[in-house]
């Protein structure tokens, strides 16, 4: 539901299933909005971390590096299941937005308060715990966009915190992101980049100790070019690292810094019917697949 | 509200009135101006005998602007040859493109105070978007001759100079042919109405 209480005036508020107020690959992820097939590797790629589950110590986390499409942990739920990505725009959180101003403003900014987190949104709380997230974009001239995010929200579920020690029961273990974006466009190029850091504070159970804050950082930048009425153009870099982490015996990034770069074009065969074409190539330092080239080609129909 | 033309044709006036339906008011950002909404182009379906003699081929220009967040006019009549120019009168950029068959277009993002021009060549429909904002939209209609009239916020249309003969008169609303009627123009005919009610 979105509400605009006076109608002359950029303000408004949505309440529900809302998209994230949090940077701006969430809000271009729709083929209308999106050249290539793929998403920022801070908006999609799976790291290690569960909220339903948590390692016991350092060298489950480490043990697990690169397996977040379905890492395991022993405390929590004991199953396998996929890691959570830094932020996520692929299924909507649950909450209340509020925004002031729009593009045509100098500055515009946008609060929401939703249930659950960046990497874990939900119809549901999990862990009590709401998430307030933010954008304040500047827009000094109709070329450039320079946009700065913070949200904070508790990560690790009820579930999982509820079979902790008594005095950890209690604390809060939060993840915190913030982020950075700008975009250049005129005529028929655009160039765009985002930063997103997130750092999530996990229970420290055990020997070796998992060292907090567990940081990641997802860096993007692309640029577009239309070469002809319906036909664009767009090549994406990017690069997705992670603090250390030291175990028994290692000292490595808790999880598998991952690069990515990705080209591809898209054709507008009529307004609503889009054919798009992509190939990209990853590189890993660690796990079953360290490098793959992936073709990739869809149609889309929007409305 | 008439057609575009230079000088004035001799022939009799058809007019009348099209009947819409009311439009209804939709709360968004920038409220759409109803006005602009409520237009329908009425035309003859074949020209006149002999409409090409006294055309002057002369450079002829008209203007969709860009004003709050809305193409102004939201549909707009020409004739095959016209220039059409697209001001940007927004603080944002905007992006004027159109995938038409008749005429595929992409201006690119311009600011505010610059204008770009289109010339239509072809006759046909041709759709106009703004890439940024998905909910700007408009016609342009382009004729291979100059009797056609687009209606007044009342509805209203007139078309000028018109020869004598039968003619086919049909009503354009939105993307899609309303009605059509069959009028005839005497010699000794001055004004032919011919209305257009809501079915």
């Amino acid at each position: 539901m979105r509400v605009r209480p006076w109608r002359d005036r950029r303000f408004d508020i949505q309440a529900g299933r809302i998209p994230p107020v949090f940077g701006v690959a969430g809000r271009h992820i729709y083929a209308s909005d999106n050249v290539l097939i793929g998403t920022p590797l801070a908006w999609q790629y799976l790291t290690v971390l569960r909220a339903d589950a948590v390692p016991a110590n350092a060298d489950e986390l480490i043990y697990a590096r690169s397996y977040g499409w379905q890492p395991g942990y022993s405390v929590g739920d004991d199953g396998y299941a996929r890691g959570a990505p830094l932020a996520t725009a692929f299924r909507y959180d649950t909450g209340v937005e509020a925004r002031i101003g729009d593009d045509a403003s100098l500055v515009s900014v946008a609060v929401a308060l939703t249930n659950g987190t960046l990497s874990a949104p939900g119809l549901r709380s999990s862990n009590g715990g709401p998430q307030v997230s933010t954008r304040v974009a500047l827009h000094p001239s109709p070329a450039w966009v320079i946009g700065a995010s913070y949200a904070d929200g508790q990560f690790v579920a009820d579930t999982v915190r509820d079979g902790l020690p008594a005095s950890q029961s209690g604390e809060r273990y939060p993840q915190r992101t913030i982020g950075g974006d700008a975009e250049y466009s005129w005529g028929h190029m655009l160039i765009r980049a985002e930063l997103v850091a997130a750092r999530w504070t996990l229970p420290v159970l055990g020997p070796p100790s998992i060292d907090n804050p567990l940081w990641a950082t997802g860096l993007s930048v692309e640029g577009r070019y239309k070469i002809a009425p319906g036909v664009t153009a767009a090549l994406r870099g990017d690069h997705l690292g992670f603090n250390n982490q030291t175990g028994t015996y290692l000292t490595l990034p808790w999880d598998a810094p991952v690069s990515r770069i990705e080209g591809g074009v898209s054709w507008a065969a009529t307004r609503h019917v889009i054919v798009r074409g992509s190939i990209q190539h990853n590189a890993r330092s660690r796990g079953p697949i360290r490098h793959e080239t992936l073709p990739a080609a869809q149609v889309t129909l929007w409305f | 509200m008439s057609a575009v033309s230079a000088g004035q044709p001799r022939g009799a006036s058809v007019r009348g009135r099209v009947e819409l339906p009311r439009v209804p008011v939709m709360v968004e950002r920038r409220p759409r101006d109803a006005a602009e909404w409520r237009r329908a182009v009425v035309y003859f379906e074949t020209a006149p005998k002999g409409a090409f003699e006294s055309e002057d081929r002369e450079d002829i220009h008209a203007q969709m602007d860009q004003r709050n967040e809305t193409f102004v006019p939201h549909l707009l009549a020409v004739t095959v040859g016209t220039t059409v120019d697209f001001p940007n009168d927004d603080r944002t950029y905007h992006n004027v493109f159109s995938l038409s068959k008749t005429k595929r277009f992409d201006l690119g993002r311009y600011a505010a105070g610059r204008s770009k021009s289109v010339r239509f060549d072809r006759p046909g429909v041709v759709r106009v978007f703004c890439e940024i904002h998905s909910h700007m939209n408009a016609f342009i209609l382009v004729f291979t001759h100059r009797f056609f009239g687009v209606t007044d916020p009342d509805g209203r249309y007139q078309i000028d100079g018109v020869p004598p003969g039968t003619y086919t008169l049909v009503s354009w609303v939105e993307g899609t042919v309303r009605d059509s009627r069959s009028i005839t123009v005497t010699p000794d005919s001055r004004v032919v109405e011919a209305d257009f009610p809501l079915r």
